[in-house]
């Protein structure tokens, strides 16, 4: 049954045809050997009586009268009547053959196949001979209650096969149309049921992968409907490229009425071609299936229409931040400047207090600056203008030991001790500035969420066609389960910024998005309370012409 | 499906079919000679009504069997004729055939008198394929359709009937013309004879009257006729009826042409009828064996019957028994030393313009189981039986 289950459709129809034909074929047989047989050894035996019976009163008078040349002729001019009559003898009351029909010596051994008992008028038996199975028939002839002749007709048993052959024969080639003709219907039927829904099957994978919208499919699957059941050529709508009248909501009917009625279309506008309840159950779900595309497809425009207006708005929101970013960049690198310079007693001695509060405008100018290059980089990251050039570059000499560099007052502030074992040795292709970007960020994150007087620690993992780089830094670290968080955009962990000036939020997203474009991947492990380390890996080579 | 449906289907039709039609049982076709003698035998009325016809054919096929035994036989073997009286009645007819076939186990059968009785045995001969060679009587029913185990000697009663027809028509110009028959397959054989002659005429017979076989009550056929005012009556009889009949007219001053067919036994015919019989005109397959000059067929008879049956004189009867003898022999001959029944019907079917010595030679083919075509004229003068050319001349009294 299980197998059953798994076979097409047309499989199972065609089986089960095939199933209930044979079980015609086997009861037609059955009913051949228990009714037809039977009856026809039943006529046989009652002919073979008859023909016994009609010679039996003209052999009764010759045999009283001794004519033994007419009670001959009587027996073979019955013989001759019915041909597949093979014998018939007359035997006196002492068993002794008084005439017979055999053109050879009389087969004596025959006498005794078939003996009536004393009284007994007929019998008929099923005999072996050398003339083949005989159903021998005797028919006792009495005066009063003395036997004086017994007449024994035999009939061939092969009358049965010469009707059963035949009829056998005629079953069988009835059968033979029968099945013929049932399997090119129920292939035919089969077809009607499965070819369509093959299409649709097929169709709607193409809708499971996104395709649904396009219109030469639509088409496609309009068509095969067109030819019986739609008559699409008639309609102007389609041959637009519009879909079919009877399928648009909201197109008014002949008098401005609605074209449908309580959600069955009508009749098309264009093309006057009615269509309520058209086809057969197939038709009516292929209706359905097209109607559904027809929607799809309108929804899927009107969706890639409302992506496009928002995209649209978005850009238009970072061109403004990125003005004002911009904007805003030089008079506060300005500002840093000076107050790092009075910060340093350039222009003279300060107070305690005066120190104090330039140290405070240092330190949020300083965040404020993070915060406009993290938004530009967000702005041209969302614009999709982030510049990726990459060239084979030595990640230590040519981005690690800038960036420490960079990074090195702000890493002495939080006391913080950077080790990095990333050598010359480490070559990749990549885009060096944005590398500088995302360990700026991942370094930068280091000295601002790592234990205070804690260590950072770089290192590079040679992994076949990558390099994995880690930087790890002990702290407070992040939860497991909020890991995953860390990468995207406004994204703040505030344990993890306990006791530290808060972020833009952006760091992560930004560094992951630059190993994004690398082809790369990014992602943090740690211990929380303890340790975090984030990981990522880049591919040696971007898999095109390296520009040296 | 259709990979193992089709051998199925055909296992079953070939399951389902009979074998190869067999021989029939019980036939007993043990056709083969290679005993010393070739045994026919004939089944023939030598006693009763009929006894001069069976007895006369017999003596003349005896007569020239004898001359080839005492020669040294066909291919060394002699030839031994089995013959039973049925005494022309087809029971005792079928009853002889079957015991010449089953117990005597004869070769072939040979000299059959009588339609009636040959009728009747026609299926055993086809059950037996047992040749059939030289049947006196004249029934189209042993010719037509064909029959490849009956070899037919002498003309039809439909060639008797149909010459004689013409020449009353178109010589004598008569047309009211009745017929005299017994009432079973050889007077039914003779009127459908006359029938078709006449219609080719475009007239009917004006009366028709049968008697039953083996009796002699004639009166009311005669009296049907007599009123018809026919002018000649073609009697298809044996001789006893048909002298019976003519007589009884002549007393009744009734005479108009009388016809007998060939099987009415002529010579006896004509003794019978005495001075009655003068202006009869019987048809006859076989030239007048009294022509021993003219056909040396007619004189080996009368020298071959002189010799063994010295009793007999030669007459048309007993002289077609014996060129019924003589194409058994030379179809004999023909089968080679060791005849079976197929061979010796191929063997007949090649006999080709053969010569008799009756002046016409006889002619045997694959589809043509009939030997002999021509009719004679003979008309009773005296109680003798003259050969006459066409009946202007032998015209009644």
């Amino acid at each position: 049954m299980r197998r059953f289950s798994k076979l097409r459709v047309r499989q199972k129809v065609a089986g089960s045809t095939f199933v209930v034909i044979a079980l015609i074929t086997a009861v037609s047989w059955i009913s051949i050997q228990l009714i037809v047989f039977p009856n026809l050894t039943q006529q046989i035996v009652n002919r073979g009586l008859t023909i016994a019976e009609s010679i039996a009163a003209r052999a009764q008078r010759y045999l009283t009268a001794n004519d033994m040349p007419n009670l001959l002729d009587a027996i073979f001019t019955e013989k001759w009547m019915n041909p597949n009559l093979l014998y018939i003898f007359v035997l006196d009351a002492s068993h002794r053959v008084v005439a017979h029909t055999f053109l050879s010596d009389f087969p004596v051994a025959l006498i005794q196949d078939n003996v009536l008992a004393p009284g007994q008028g007929r019998q008929t038996k099923l005999i072996e001979t050398s003339m083949g199975s005989v159903y021998d028939t005797a028919l006792g002839l009495y005066e009063g209650i003395h036997p004086i002749a017994t007449v024994r007709v035999g009939l061939s048993k092969r009358l049965t096969d010469q009707v059963i052959q035949p009829l056998v024969q005629i079953v069988l080639g009835l059968l033979t149309l029968v099945i013929t003709i049932a399997v090119f219907l129920t292939n035919w039927f089969s077809r009607q049921i499965t070819d369509p829904i093959t299409q649709l099957s097929n169709l709607a994978g193409e809708v499971s992968r996104g395709n649904f919208g396009e219109s030469s499919n639509l088409r496609a699957l309009v068509k095969c409907w067109k030819r019986e059941r739609w008559k699409l050529s008639a309609c102007p709508a389609y041959e637009r490229g519009d879909p079919p009248c009877w399928l648009q909501d909201n197109v008014p009917g002949q008098g401005g009425e609605p074209n449908r009625l309580e959600g069955r279309p009508l009749k098309c506008v264009d093309c006057k071609v009615y269509q309520t309840e058209t086809g057969d159950e197939i038709a009516q779900l292929g209706n359905g299936f097209c109607h559904m595309l027809f929607k799809l497809d309108r929804y899927q425009r009107e969706l890639r229409q409302s992506n496009e207006d928002l995209r649209k708005l978005n850009r238009s929101y970072m061109d403004m931040l990125s003005f004002i970013t911009h904007e805003l960049k030089t008079p506060i690198a300005n500002s840093t400047m000076s107050a790092h310079s009075v910060l340093q007693r350039i222009f003279g001695p300060l107070t305690p207090m005066q120190e104090r509060m330039v140290g405070l405008i240092c330190q949020n100018l300083d965040r404020s600056m993070t915060m406009i290059k993290n938004y530009l980089d967000l702005s041209r990251i969302e614009k999709d203008e982030l510049g990726f050039t990459p060239l084979m570059l030595r990640l230590g000499p040519e981005v690690v030991e800038p960036v420490l560099a960079e990074l090195s007052t702000m890493a002495a502030a939080h006391g913080m001790e950077v080790e990095s074992t990333v050598g010359d040795d480490v070559t990749l292709e990549a885009d060096s500035e944005l590398l500088r970007v995302v360990y700026r960020n991942l370094v930068g994150n280091g000295c601002k969420y790592g234990r205070p007087g804690g260590r950072i620690r770089l290192r590079a993992v040679d992994a076949g066609d990558r390099y994995r780089f880690e930087i790890w830094n002990d702290g407070q670290g992040v939860a497991h389960e909020k890991m995953d968080r860390l990468f995207q955009k406004f994204t703040r962990i505030p344990e993890a910024q306990k006791g530290a000036s808060k972020g833009t939020g952006l760091g992560l997203f930004i560094c992951r998005t630059i190993v994004n474009r690398h082809g790369g991947k990014i992602w943090a492990e740690g211990q929380e309370g303890e340790w975090i380390s984030f990981i990522f890996e880049l591919p040696k080579s971007q898999g095109r012409s390296t520009v040296s | 499906m259709k990979r193992w449906l089709y051998p199925l289907l055909l296992l079953i039709l070939v399951g389902c079919s009979d074998g190869a039609p067999g021989e029939k049982p019980g036939t007993g076709r043990s056709s083969r000679v290679d005993a010393p003698e070739i045994l026919v035998g004939s089944s023939l009325a030598l006693t009763g009504h009929a006894s001069f016809l069976g007895t006369q054919t017999l003596h003349g096929a005896l007569s020239y069997v004898g001359a080839v035994n005492e020669a040294g036989g066909v291919h060394g073997r002699n030839i031994r004729v089995i013959a039973y009286d049925d005494g022309y009645d087809p029971p005792r007819c079928l009853e002889n055939t079957q015991r010449l076939i089953a117990v005597d186990r004869v070769f072939a059968l040979f000299c059959y008198v009588g339609t009636p009785t040959s009728v009747k045995i026609m299926p055993l001969v086809q059950e037996a394929r047992i040749p059939l060679v030289g049947l006196f009587t004249g029934a189209q029913i042993l010719r037509n359709p064909f029959q490849r185990y009956i070899i037919n000697i002498r003309a039809s009663y439909h060639q008797e009937t149909g010459a004689v027809v013409r020449e009353l028509v178109e010589s004598l110009n008569i047309k009211k013309i009745a017929v005299f028959y017994q009432y079973d397959d050889y007077g039914f054989d003779g009127l459908t004879g006359t029938q078709i002659a006449l219609k080719r005429y475009g007239i009917e017979p004006v009366a028709t009257g049968h008697y039953r076989r083996g009796s002699l009550e004639i009166e009311d056929a005669l009296s049907h006729i007599s009123r018809s005012g026919a002018e000649a009556v073609i009697m298809i009889g044996t001789y006893e009826p048909c002298a019976a009949f003519i007589r009884l007219a002549r007393s009744e001053h009734f005479n108009p042409i009388f016809h007998c067919v060939s099987f009415v036994g002529p010579e006896e015919l004509a003794k019978r009828l005495g001075a009655a019989g003068d202006g009869v005109i019987i048809t006859q397959v076989v030239p007048p064996p009294s022509a021993i000059l003219l056909l040396p067929a007619a004189e080996e008879y009368s020298r071959l019957l002189e010799r063994f049956y010295p009793e007999d004189k030669p007459n048309y009867v007993g002289f077609e028994g014996f060129l019924n003898a003589k194409i058994l022999v030379e179809g004999l001959r023909r089968a080679g030393p060791i005849p079976d029944r197929e061979k010796f019907i191929d063997a007949i079917e090649t006999i080709q313009n053969f010569s008799l010595g009756i002046g016409n030679p006889v002619s045997f083919g694959p589809h043509d189981h009939q030997g002999l075509e021509k009719v004679y004229f003979t008309q009773i003068h005296a109680g003798e039986l003259t050969l006459v050319m066409n009946l202007k001349r032998g015209k009644g009294r």
